[in-house]
């Protein structure tokens, strides 16, 4: 089963076949969770929309036309969740402030940088989030997404820097 | 702060990141070797490198545990008899040979209809032939 290509696994899952989207879950659980995390800022929220994502992508998979770009689609189906989330809590920076601490976040080191990550904007938040989810790997990112390479360390660049700056409280 | 001190302070973060070309790293090791700025925001950067690395390995732990959670929920759909038969259908269509089957009957379907068509047309002619030579 691990050396079916993503096209085969979707094509089986369209058939019904359960084990072969429990494979593509998987193979992209950690993405999708990846994607979430870095649009909501939040871990708990993540998980929910992450997993509501692969459901409804199970409930879906028929509608996929193209098999071999499963990543991307269960992807677009996270950012919608996503979006939708955030559109519910309509002051989402209000809402941010309030939320209590992560309970992995065990020192106080961890709070400042998880506060700063969600006060980055969602276009740099995001990038950053899957640098660290995808074991470093800019390309890995761009191949996934379908971006340019050099966009992906542009913005993986300017994210550091303004979070240095937020962690810092100064230019630089 | 000097003007070259911010570009090279934009060069460290994409030598933390891993995405500055290898030419150009030594020219930053000389940098710092003058500029104690530059060499401690290198330093902290790193840390907080560190700290980004150490945050997302603790998300990544519980992973396992929620993938499995959703495979679990993927397990208690149950197929209604509708489905089944939707899916039979689906796998019967999927199959090439059925594929090349069913383009040779439309085409089979087309051809034996367009010579019908065209013998209809013929005797159509013919009738009219006929007429016209009565009426005359």
């Amino acid at each position: 089963m691990d050396e079916r290509s993503d096209k085969k696994l979707v094509t089986a899952a369209k058939r019904g076949q359960k084990e072969a989207y429990a494979e593509l879950v998987k193979r992209y659980y950690r993405d999708v969770f990846a994607v979430c995390l870095g649009i909501l800022g939040n871990v708990d929220d993540a998980e929910d929309i992450a997993q509501d994502a692969m459901l409804t992508g199970f409930l879906k998979i028929r509608k996929l036309h193209k098999a071999d770009r499963f990543i991307w689609w269960i992807s677009q189906i996270a950012r919608n969740l996503c979006i939708d989330l955030l559109r519910r809590k309509k002051h989402v920076k209000t809402i941010l402030a309030e939320l209590p601490l992560q309970s992995n976040q065990k020192n106080s080191q961890n709070q400042d940088i998880h506060k700063s990550i969600r006060q980055l904007p969602l276009e740099l938040r995001l990038p950053l989030v899957m640098y660290y989810f995808d074991n470093k790997s800019t390309k890995k990112i761009a191949e996934k997404f379908q971006i340019s390479h050099s966009s992906v360390c542009s913005k993986i660049k300017e994210a550091r820097k303004q979070l240095h700056k937020l962690l810092t409280g100064r230019e630089k | 702060m000097s003007n070259k001190c911010d570009n090279f302070k934009d060069k460290i973060a994409e030598l933390i990141s891993g995405t500055l070309p290898d030419s150009e790293i030594k020219a930053i090791q000389e940098h710092k070797q003058q500029c104690k700025d530059c060499a401690e925001f290198e330093q902290v950067l790193r840390a907080e490198d560190e700290l980004l690395t150490n945050l997302f390995d603790g998300f990544g732990r519980d992973l396992q545990r929620q993938q499995d959670e959703v495979i679990k929920a993927i397990g208690c759909f149950s197929s209604t008899a509708k489905d089944r038969i939707l899916t039979a259908i689906r796998t019967i269509i999927d199959n090439p040979v059925v594929k090349l089957a069913a383009a040779a009957a439309v085409i089979a379907f087309i051809t034996f209809n367009y010579v019908r068509a065209i013998n209809w047309l013929h005797e159509l002619e013919r009738f009219m032939d006929t007429c016209a030579v009565t009426m005359k």
